[in-house]
């Protein structure tokens, strides 16, 4: 019996708490690169089709989105359905465009128009932390600015007095920046999707 | 023979080992209780534990901090009961101390659901709200006013409260969260 409980049993704990604590920690890491992944290649696929389809868009940055395989590039989506099934509870209260950053290339800078409601500019890093929000309650400006950077990343005096906005240190090179609009009043629907097509994820 | 049972001793630990991490990843958010309602203040922090940030991953992800939105979670009806689609309940509340709410119905696999009128959730502004300030819905399968559930199976809901009161974020289990009533099961 000791012979089983120390040959067997012992390193099968021991295994199993290490294979546990793999997984737990693995699997946020795990699911934001789906969800890069997805936002990234989505935005690339729908905005090329736009391109070779000839479709009339009003989404700015189309061509960008293209050029960049669908990092650093705003893109607006539909209002949540239960045909969306990219993201897990997921608001229809809300407007979200979602921008898969890469901050390898240099810092990359977000600005969405502020509308009459809720919106706020949300990022979060490969490991799903939310390490920054700004709401539209920040100030009187009618855009929210942020500039993201990786630590030791240069942001010289001109890239941030042109954004007049916050200087955000990314934890990670890669993440998820969403822009939320609250759909506070539906007959306004339509103003809150111009916005969404107004948002501009761009690198500096 | 010895190789032969060392693997099989690893292939088990894994699979012990990886599915109770993934069964843990889907277990509810937990931390404060409330009613009905279940609400954790490390959502999105930097300050949540591994478990908590694998469960917001998988139940929540891209969810934001409780200072911008506090979420609670709710897979039991006021009775302790879990949610199910065979059942009819209502659900009644008052007002919330914060800047907007909505309460949105979920699947079990935490997506919307197919529903003829594309409603997915209630707010203040889809209800009738009385002078007091309360209000009163169904949640059912089919169609009709109120939310409604998947054809059959578990569902769970999310009540946000956008910018919410300093209260909330000091004390998550005083808020009046709504009640969750059966009414019939088929």
């Amino acid at each position: 019996m000791k012979a089983f409980i120390l040959k067997i049993f012992l390193p099968f704990l021991v295994l199993a708490a290490i294979f546990h604590l793999l997984t737990i920690n693995a699997l946020p890491n795990v699911i934001m690169s789906i969800a890069m992944k997805k936002i990234s290649d989505e935005g690339y696929v729908t905005a090329k089709n736009m391109i070779e389809d000839g479709t009339y868009t009003t989404l700015q940055s189309t061509q960008t989105v293209v050029d960049r395989k669908g990092w650093n590039a705003s893109l607006p989506s539909p209002r949540a359905t239960h045909e969306q099934r990219i993201v897990v509870r997921s608001s229809a209260d809300l407007l979200y465009s979602a921008c898969a950053y890469d901050l390898s290339q240099g810092p990359v800078q977000v600005v969405a128009p502020k509308g009459s409601g809720y919106a706020s500019i949300s990022a979060f890093a490969a490991n799903t932390d939310n390490f920054f929000v700004m709401d539209d309650r920040k100030d009187r400006a009618d855009h929210l600015r942020a500039l993201f950077h990786l630590p030791g990343q240069s942001v010289d005096d001109d890239q941030s007095e042109l954004m007049k906005g916050a200087s955000v240190e990314s934890p990670s090179a890669k993440g998820i920046i969403l822009v939320r609009y609250l759909i506070e009043d539906e007959s306004k629907l339509q103003d809150y999707i111009d916005q969404q097509y107004e948002i501009k994820c761009d690198p500096v | 023979m010895r190789i032969l049972r060392y693997t099989a001793l690893v292939l088990l630990a894994l699979l012990v080992g990886a599915g109770s991490a993934i069964m843990s990843a889907r277990s509810p958010i937990d931390g404060i209780s409330n009613g009905a309602w279940t609400a954790s203040t490390e959502t999105g922090s930097k300050e949540a534990d591994a478990w908590t940030r694998a469960r917001i991953a998988i139940q929540a992800l891209l969810a934001m901090t409780s200072d911008q939105t506090f979420y609670y979670s709710s897979h039991k009806d006021s009775d302790g009961n879990a949610l199910d689609a065979s059942c009819r309940y209502t659900m009644s509340g008052g007002g919330f101390p914060t800047r907007w709410w909505s309460v949105t119905i979920y699947d079990e696999e935490y997506f919307l659901i197919e529903n003829p009128q594309k409603r997915y959730s209630i707010t203040a502004k889809s209800l009738d709200v009385d002078a007091s300030g309360h209000w009163q819905t169904s949640i059912h399968k089919g169609q009709g006013a109120g939310l409604i559930t998947p054809p059959a199976g578990p569902f769970n809901l999310i009540l946000r409260l956008y910018n919410p009161d300093a209260q909330v974020l000091a004390n998550p289990a005083s808020v009046n969260v709504p009640e969750i009533r059966k009414e019939s099961c088929a």
